[in-house]
This record gives structure tokens, sequence and C-alpha cells, in this order.
């Protein structure tokens, strides 16, 4: 009784690990506002999950932990509805347009070198910029209250220029909505691009370049991913029959629980704190495929699908 | 020449055996019983064995192979970039292997080689014939090292195996003995039709066959949510999302703070 039949992965699992794993992913997204799609896709396919099944029955399961997620955000007062539905928007529009580039790239051969090098560098240049700067942060503050850096004014000029601006009242910003849209467009493009959900590329977007408070940016990330990952699951199903509910079923079970957790822990930390455990974390990540592209692999054929 | 002869005689022999039915000489006799013969995926299905049971003749050796459908499997190929870096460079595609291979022998097979190996080559037995009779597409030079990676590959998911020594006898009288193989099937299999072999070999000759067919099909939950996803997507897709959102709620009305409780 301790194993599983999944249906649709044509294998069996064992029921409590599975239960584990959707629970410490869960924490992780509850605490970073992240879908953790780059750590849970590699762990399904470790026990025997094929790709493509991994990450389609991944976000069915973070469909039901971002909702658990919003919803304890929400109540701490940090998810901004407007600026995620500006930003939900620009992304589906964004993902469009990525599906197409990339059967673009596709064609013109050896985009998965193109795309992984990519992915690894930006990776590497988010952790690096968002390490270093919170870590500057929790020193200054240690020290006297931060002062404005002055530097920063050519780009919130060039922002408040822009036509169509309006009030974020949670996120406690005064933006033109052109930027939500463009920047979410922006991420939608990579995401598709990357085959991946986005967490961490918007994240950083959302506190760099739309300025947002942590905290906020946690809740709104995951209100955001929330729909993505419904019209993901949808698409799946639909097109490629890969969305393995029973799987997604014992995953959520665990991430909805950890999610909530995840969220006390996200409150108890400063946005500095929790911006210096999100860079560590988005390193580690990039560490991994690198190592994963640098050491000689087990075995020379794969499944087609993956990443 | 002699052996020349001999080895032609050999095949004549073989071919004979294929071609007419079993003589009924009760030393040949193979009896096998399978237990069971159709194989249910349920809820809680984690791979089944299937236990071969029956009878042979004294002298003889028993191989037990458990055969899927063939298909033309297209994977990916990994290869270096910039002499550095791995990643999935183009496909192969490995033609007509069988989805499933699982290969019991009452003896190590280096002993059914050497016994007579012209004619152990011939019957295409074991991980080790893949290499001989495998074809790939497109033809590249590495065929050898990609068929076995191709071998690792499905030996890692334990649908390619070959169990030496796994066929154990047990004497009945002079004449007979008794086989028994626990086939272990693993949860990765299939629905659909499978064939079991057993081969009687005496002096590295085949002396009789029995093919049994195993069934294996999904019940109960297993079979309603594959008819769904596969049949009925789109809707199968949506159920999942509400009972995902249904489940959200539901722990973050047991298990979340109240609102304002901070």
């Amino acid at each position: 009784m301790v194993h599983m039949y999944l249906p649709i992965a044509g294998n069996s699992i064992n029921i409590f690990l599975v239960f584990a794993m959707g629970g410490a992913v869960g924490i992780l997204s509850g605490i970073f506002g992240v879908g953790g799609g780059f750590l849970m896709t590699p762990l399904l396919i470790m026990i025997g999950i094929p790709p493509t099944i991994a990450a389609a029955s991944d976000s069915n399961q973070i469909v039901g932990a971002s909702t658990s997620g919003t919803l304890a955000h929400y109540k701490m007062g940090n998810v901004d509805f407007k600026m995620g539905i500006l930003l939900l928007i620009g992304g589906v529009a964004g993902g469009t347009a990525g599906v197409q580039i990339i059967k673009v790239l596709r064609q013109m051969g050896n985009a998965d070198f193109l795309i992984k090098i990519t992915y690894v560098l930006m990776l590497g240049f988010v952790g690096s910029y968002m390490f270093v700067e919170s870590l500057q942060a929790l020193r200054t503050k240690k020290e006297t209250v931060a002062a404005v850096p002055a530097k920063e004014s050519k780009y919130a000029m060039l922002v408040g220029k822009l036509p169509w601006q309006t009030h974020f009242e949670k996120s406690g910003v005064r933006l033109s909505m052109l930027m939500p849209l463009v920047l979410g467009t922006f991420v939608g493009v990579l995401a598709a691009i990357m085959g991946v959900g986005g967490g961490f590329i918007m994240v950083p977007v959302m506190v760099y370049l739309l300025r947002m408070p942590m905290h906020v940016v946690v809740g709104t990330s995951l209100f955001q991913i929330l729909f993505t990952c419904i019209n993901v699951t949808i698409m799946q199903a639909y097109s490629n029959h890969t969305v393995d509910f029973i799987l997604a079923l014992i995953l959520l079970l665990g991430s909805t629980l950890g999610v909530q957790f995840g969220a006390r822990v996200s409150k108890k930390l400063k946005g500095d704190q929790l911006k210096i455990l999100l860079a560590s974390l988005v390193l580690f990540v990039m560490l991994k495929m690198l190592l994963d592209l640098l050491l000689h692999p087990h075995i020379m054929l794969a499944f087609k699908g993956g990443h | 020449m002699v052996k020349k002869k001999a080895s032609i005689l050999t095949v004549f022999v073989l071919l004979g055996l294929l071609w007419h039915p079993l003589p009924a000489d009760p030393a040949t006799s193979l009896t096998t019983k399978l237990e069971p013969n159709v194989i249910l995926i349920g809820s809680f299905f984690n791979g089944i064995s299937i236990s071969v049971t029956g009878q042979v003749s004294a002298e003889s050796e028993v191989l037990v192979i458990l055969k899927g459908r063939t298909e033309d499997l297209t994977l990916k190929k990994k290869g270096r970039v910039l002499g550095v870096l791995w990643m999935n460079l183009g496909e192969v595609t490995f033609q007509q292997v069988p989805k499933i291979y699982l290969l019991y022998t009452s003896k190590g097979l280096d002993e059914f080689a050497r016994s007579n190996r012209e004619q152990w080559e011939q019957l295409g037995i074991g991980l080790e014939s893949f290499q001989r009779k495998t074809e790939i597409s497109p033809l590249l030079e590495e065929k050898d090292s990609l068929i076995q990676e191709f071998l690792k590959l499905k030996q890692s998911q334990g649908l390619y195996a070959a169990n030496q020594g796994a066929v154990h006898f047990e004497n009945i009288d002079g004449k007979l003995k008794s086989y028994e193989a626990a086939v272990r099937v693993p949860a990765r299999i299939a629905p659909g039709e499978y064939e079991l072999n057993v081969l009687e070999l005496h002096a590295g000759t085949v002396v009789a066959t029995a093919v049994e067919q195993i069934k294996v099909k999904e019940e109960g939950l297993p079979a309603i949510l594959s008819n769904l996803a596969f049949k009925h997507g789109t809707l199968y897709g949506i159920l999942a999302v509400l009972i995902a959102i249904g489940a959200g709620l539901l722990m973050d009305f047991f298990f979340g703070q109240s609102k304002g409780a901070h």
C-alpha cells in the first residue's frame, strides 16, 4: 500500500516519498514565491517519471500549492492584484510569442545550446547581483538608515516619463501601467523559451525593475503563477496528455501544506534576508545546471521531452 | 569439413523443429504453467512476479523469455559542444526493439554459447544479441556504443534484464525434472499483449518451445483516469485544475491563519 500506480506516467511511486517532495518544494514556494519546477521536475525524473509528464504534472500540482500560498499571503496583505493581473496579461502574450520564437530557434539548429548557456549566465548574473545587493543592504542597515542611492534617478526619471501612470496601493509604488505589461511580456517570452515557469526571472524583475517590496513580490508572484499553471495544465492535458493526476494529487497534498508553512516563515524574515536566501537558491540552481553540462553523463541517451 | 556438415545439419534440424509441431516424445515433452497470465494494473500496482513452472527432460536446460511488442524507439543523443559541455545533440532511432525483454536462464549464458556457439548466436538470445541484430537510423559510426547505451538505459528502467541461473530445477525421476522461475515484471510494464517463451535446450540445441500469452490491462481508477486523459483531454485538464484549487482552498481553510491574526 506504500506504492501507488500512476496511470499516465506508467510507473509506480512511493506515496510517502512523493508527499515529502511536495512538502519540501511547497515550503520553498511559500517563502520565495517561486513555483519550484526547477527542483521538482528533475526530482521526479530521478524517481522514474518521464520528463514531459514530470513537467506537466508539476504544473498541475503548483495550481494547488499557489492557491493555498496566494491565500496565505493575501491574508498577510501581500498580494498586489492590480500589478499581478497586468503582469499576467503581459505574461500570456509573451508566452505565446515565446513558443513561436523557440520554433524558429529550433529550426536554426543548436537552439538547446544557446538556451542552456543563456539560462546559466542569466541565473548567474541575477543571483550574484541579488546576493551582493542584499548583503550590502543588510550591512548598511546595521550602521545607518540607508539613504536613497542617487544613481538610481536616471532609471526612475525614465520610468516617470512613461504614460498611464497609476498608483499601486499594495506595493506602494507609482508606475506606468506599461511597465508591468512590458516586463510581464519579457518574462513570458523568456519562460517559454527556457521551458520554465519563470518565477526565478519574475521575482527579481518585480524587486528591481518594479521596485516592489519583497514581501508583496512573493505573494503577487504566487498569484500570477497560479494562473500561468492553470493555463499550462489544461493545455498539456488537451494537446499532449501528459498530466498525471494521481502524481499531481500526492504532490499537492504535500505542497499545499508546505506552502502554508513557508508563508509563515516568509513573514518572519526581513525583505533583505529573503532576497539573500533566494539569491543563494538561484546560484545553487545555476551551479547544478552548470555541473549537468560539465559532468560526463551516466548514460549517453535520453528520452525526448526533457530540458 | 565434418564440423561444417554438422552445423548445416543442426540448422536443418532447427528449421524442422520450427516448422513441424513438436514431437510427442515423452522425454522432451515440455510443460509450462504461468501464474498469473493476466496482469491487472490497479491503484496500488507495483510490479508483479509471474511464477513459471513446468517439466522438462532430466538433462535439459531451460530459458524463459518475456518479450513485448517491438517498436521503433527514438532517443536523444548526448554529445559534447565546444569540447566541454554535454548536451542533447540530435536523435537516433533504434529500429524494432522490444518494449520489454526479460530473460531467465538455468545456467550462465557463456556456457550456452560455449556448447554450440554458432547455433547459440543464431538463436539470438540475451542482451548481447541486440548488438548484432539491432539497426539504428541514421546509421552512425558509433552504432555499437549507442546500442550499448540503449541497453544500459533499458536495464536502468528494469525493462531489459538477463537473470542467469535464475531458473531452478528439482528432480522428479531419472527422466524428468521440474523447473521454476519467478519472472519479475516491473511497474513500468505498459498495458498490452506480451509473449512468454520457454525454450528447452539439450546439448545446445532447442528441443522444445512453449509460447504463452500474457495480457496486461488497467482496472479501476487507473483505467478510468487513462480513459479520461486520452479521450477527453480538456475535461480531464479542467477537472485536474479544479481539484487542485479545491485542495489548495481546503488546506488554507484547515491550516491557514485567519485574516489579520498577526
